[in-house]
């Protein structure tokens, strides 16, 4: 061990890869730039996947076939079928479309929520305490479990999965715009906007947001990465999306109950979810490290 | 000192306003009359009314928050629709697995992430620290549902090493609950593990670098001693804070391992009273886990403040 420490270089060159080195550590000596580029890679093919879902299986994923049922991959069902003789290769296409579907507009829906109620938070110090007080409440109950009660609110439907998940991972979002926009606020540059007699929302739109963007790309595509996470465990559950819709989540809550006669029914939407997960994270590491600059005068006052 | 636990407490009040607000309002979120969607399909008008009245649906609504709040301040959270007792007997005879259950993935969680996390800051760019950190961002992946599916596969229904699902209380012995709550720990906590390694590998980082670890290496202390005696004890101030964490993101967890691994804990009742609308038990569940998430937290930051002398009470 103490030989391997040994070969670390001096301490007056460590000091200096301080701060950024540390931080983007992580993603960009894993791979370079090819991280990033990979993930968006992997995240471009199941989009398109799951967009072409007809054109790359014949199957309708709705269609049962009990004479098939339970059968092991083979040349006819690539991915072997499920309980009711659907084919797992064309539910796992399908799936993509309600699982990438709720990702992506949670994604957009906690980012207009977030910037809405971080830059009026951040701006305006009457209702920054009463915003942020309320942005701490939500965010005191585990995610997972204020979704289960929002949904358990709301009822099964896809649309709910939606809404429930904006609203527990909104105040994430909220709360970094916020810390972002309380450190520009107060640069040189939106002094002198406001003392030619700026408008506030003239400032707002023109200073402040541009520079909220760089960490709110970042944040969203780890929103993303959550949500997709999310929805699958609310379907596993049976809270989620109802049980007629294949989501990833959906096919592996089926899967379990034949998992001793029929695995395979369980691993590949679950690889699915795991192949998107890893994709949005390298994207997400790589471009908070592309982004750093700014990132990092933002969250260093937060 | 006592003042400054004293002020953090307070603080947590509007914390724990909006918590019951948003719990309170659960059911005023329910699509239509939540009176007739608790009753059920097959209730009758007079069910249905009778229900009503007894939650206090009928008046209005800062007043039923009010009578609900002051109750729930009180430990009074109702009584289920289904299960004929309280809530908080339902709540507490399922509380011991999961609290076992969180206890023993935070043992797997650090027992596996702090060395990962400390071999690879003390090797750092090298192959093994490149392939524990690419682990670590694979573990953040994995929905821990899905492993927990296929640790079942792997170690229950196919090497027959382990209970596939199943519980057996403490008083059954503790040998006997180990045996059902390993494998759902590991599921769970093999995940927040990785975020372990990442925080304990960037904190060692940062700890390396100091003046005093200079001072410790350059009168010619073995490396080893350097990193276990003089870095270890800086790190684990701040790995504190990521474990109160950890162990909050844990408790929610255990719902979703609950129900893989058919554990009769407090989470498999949410869901459980999801299923069948028992929205009583809903919000009281809700409430306990996110006040013992509020408590946690509070605790953890008077750890640092006792573990740190350097932090000042203020």
């Amino acid at each position: 061990m103490s030989a391997a420490i040994g070969n670390n270089p001096p301490a007056g060159s460590r000091g200096r890869e301080n701060g950024a080195a540390r931080r983007r550590s992580l993603l960009r000596r894993l791979a370079g730039q090819i991280g990033p580029v990979a993930g968006l890679v992997v995240l471009v093919v199941a989009v398109l996947c799951s967009l072409f879902a007809p054109v790359l299986t014949h199957y309708d994923p709705l269609k049962l076939n009990v004479l098939d049922r339970l059968s092991a991959p083979s040349r006819t069902h690539l991915l072997g079928t499920d309980d009711f003789g659907r084919d797992v290769y064309s539910l796992v296409l399908y799936g993509g479309r309600a699982s990438l579907l709720v990702g992506g507009l949670v994604m957009i829906l906690t980012s207009v929520i977030g910037v809405l109620f971080g830059v009026v938070a951040g701006f305006s110090r009457v209702l920054d305490n009463l915003l942020m007080r309320i942005m701490d409440g939500l965010m005191a109950f585990p995610a997972i479990v204020l979704a289960i009660a929002l949904m358990a609110a709301l009822g099964p439907r896809l649309s709910n999965v939606i809404v429930a998940l904006s609203i527990v991972y909104a105040p994430r979002t909220a709360r970094l715009i916020r810390s972002t926009v309380v450190v520009i606020r107060e640069l040189q540059y939106v002094e002198a906007a406001q003392a030619l007699g700026a408008e506030s929302v003239r400032i707002v739109w023109r200073h402040i947001l541009p520079n909220t963007l760089a960490p709110l790309l970042v944040q969203a595509t780890f929103m993303f990465a959550y949500a997709v996470l999310a929805e699958a465990a609310l379907s596993f559950l049976g809270v989620g999306a109802p049980p007629y819709i294949p989501t990833w989540g959906n096919i592996i809550s089926t899967g379990r109950l034949y998992i001793q006669d029929a695995p395979w029914i369980i691993w590949f939407p679950g690889l699915a979810i795991i192949l998107v997960g890893l994709g949005l994270n390298l994207l997400g590491d790589g471009l908070r490290d592309l982004l750093d600059p700014r990132f990092r005068g933002a969250s260093g006052a937060s | 000192m006592a003042s400054f636990l004293l002020r953090r407490a307070v603080s947590l009040l509007p914390v724990l306003l909006v918590v019951m607000t948003v719990d309170f309002l659960i059911i005023h979120l329910i699509p239509g009359d939540p009176a007739s969607v608790m009753a059920g399909p097959n209730a009758t008008a007079s069910d249905i009314a009778q229900l009503r009245s007894r939650l206090n649906l009928d008046l209005p609504l800062h007043v039923q928050f009010v009578r609900w709040a002051g109750r729930a301040v009180r430990g009074d959270l109702g009584e289920s629709l289904f299960l004929g007792r309280s809530v908080n007997r339902a709540i507490w005879e399922r509380a011991e697995p999961t609290l076992l259950l969180t206890i023993y993935s935070l043992l797997v969680a650090v027992v596996f992430g702090m060395p990962l996390g400390v071999l690879a800051a003390v090797r750092p760019n090298t192959g093994m620290d490149r392939g524990f950190m690419l682990l670590a961002v694979l573990g953040v992946a994995i929905p821990t549902f899905w492993l927990g599916l296929i640790f079942i596969y792997a170690f229950a229904v196919n090497l027959r090493w382990l209970p596939a699902a199943g519980y057996a209380s403490l008083s059954e012995g503790f040998i006997a609950n180990l045996r059902y709550l390993t494998l759902p720990a590991l599921s769970l906590g093999l995940n927040q593990s990785a975020l372990v390694a990442r925080m304990t590998r960037s904190f060692m980082l940062e700890v390396l670098r100091e003046d005093y670890i200079r001072t410790a290496r350059s009168k010619g202390l073995a490396e080893n001693l350097v990193v276990l005696r003089h870095a270890m004890r800086n790190v684990l101030v701040p790995t504190v804070t990521v474990v109160g964490l950890i162990f909050a993101v844990l408790l929610g967890g255990a719902v979703t391992t609950e129900i893989v691994f058919n554990i009769p804990g407090a989470g498999r009742l949410l869901i459980d009273s999801v299923l069948r609308r028992d929205y009583p038990v809903i919000q009281g569940a809700v409430l306990y886990i996110a006040v013992a998430f509020v408590v946690i937290n509070l605790i953890v930051d008077m750890l640092y403040v006792v573990i740190d002398p350097r932090i000042k009470y203020a």
